[in-house]
């Protein structure tokens, strides 16, 4: 089970290497900036508007979760919203926020955050 | 003559305004055009933009509001500056939030003089018109908060709703109801680095949503 974990990882991150040129510095600027007020500062779905919400955002640490999509996957949820890819209309498409070239920049700073980690 | 005299008074107050503006205000709130802020800069802001203040709110409600203020944003206007993480989720640090200053009523008429000119998105205000209709609670409770999302980042009552946009239970008082259908259309028409989606709604919600909103006020 481990070897397949493995495996999904290499092919998360050589998928990502598709889009070398993203900037992980500033997918983190904008993760902070929109993600963090309800996936929280670390990422783990607790940020300060979770409380109050019908349904938890995603947890973005959650390695075995977050592999599972792939990074098209992760940026359509983000420019199109949740119900774009069968999740909770409570994630808003943020199209008009940020650009593609920023949200490419997101994901691949939700890459580290979820797949970056030293295997346990 | 009465008519040159009562433009002169007036013209006399919106300077006054401005001089206190730029006294007491300025620190804060910014007032230049905002078309191009960074993501950086707008994290970065004390306060929000005056830059449309006089296409944003109802002048009764700034002038009373600036001699006695009160919070409008739980988690401040950047939530993230106010952000403290803890093992039990994210929370907003109440040390870090400051109250607003408060202003002598007869100061908070001239700023308000002086704010209520500042519209350069009148082009905006008049692609709107917003006529209330009666709405049922349930439906509209969980039209804000279920269908439209819009209770994620927003309170419709004192301590119900998210926290990091401003509270909306206020909002008829407030704001005038074409800035806050326009700021549903296009809120990057107004503030480029909104924290605020633009949710691609159509007239119909937008009405639903205002008429939700006015039936908190009264």
């Amino acid at each position: 089970m481990k070897l397949f974990y493995k495996i999904l990882l290499t092919w998360v991150v050589l998928s990502g290497s598709q889009s070398m040129a993203a900037d992980i510095k500033k997918g983190d600027q904008l993760y902070q900036a929109y993600c963090t007020q309800c996936h929280g500062v670390n990422g783990d779905g607790w940020g300060v508007n979770a409380a109050s919400m019908d349904v938890l955002p995603k947890d973005h640490t959650d390695t075995k979760e977050m592999i599972s999509r792939t990074d098209d996957d992760i940026f359509k949820a983000i420019k199109e919203g949740g119900k774009a890819v069968s999740k909770s209309n409570l994630m808003p498409n943020w199209d008009k926020n940020m650009t593609d070239d920023e949200i490419r920049d997101l994901v691949a700073y939700v890459r580290t955050v979820c797949c970056e980690k030293e295997d346990k | 003559m009465t008519v040159f005299l009562h433009f002169n008074v007036q013209a006399n107050n919106i300077e006054a305004g401005k001089n206190i503006y730029q006294e007491a205000c300025a620190g804060c709130h910014a007032i230049s055009d905002n078309s191009n802020i960074t993501i950086s800069e707008r994290l970065n802001e004390k306060a929000p933009t005056l830059f449309y203040a006089g296409n944003k709110f109802n002048a009764s409600w700034l002038e009373a509001w600036l001699s006695a203020p009160k919070r409008l944003r739980p988690g401040g206007h950047v939530f993230l500056n106010n952000v403290k993480v803890t093992e039990d989720g994210d929370i907003i640090d109440e040390s870090k939030l400051t109250a607003h200053i408060s202003v002598k009523p007869e100061q908070a008429k001239l700023l308000t003089e002086y704010l209520m000119v500042q519209t350069p998105k009148s082009d905006l205000i008049a692609l709107e018109k917003v006529t209330f209709g009666k709405v049922n609670r349930t439906f509209g409770e969980k039209d804000f908060h279920k269908f439209k999302g819009c209770g994620s980042c927003h309170q419709d009552e004192n301590d119900y709703g998210g926290i990091s946009g401003p509270e909306l239970y206020t909002s008829i008082q407030r704001l005038q109801p074409e800035f806050i259908a326009s700021y549903i259309r296009t809120p990057e028409k107004w503030d480029p680095k909104t924290l605020m989606p633009n949710r691609h709604l159509n007239d119909n919600s937008i009405k639903k949503l205002l008429n939700y909103l006015n039936m908190l006020s009264e």
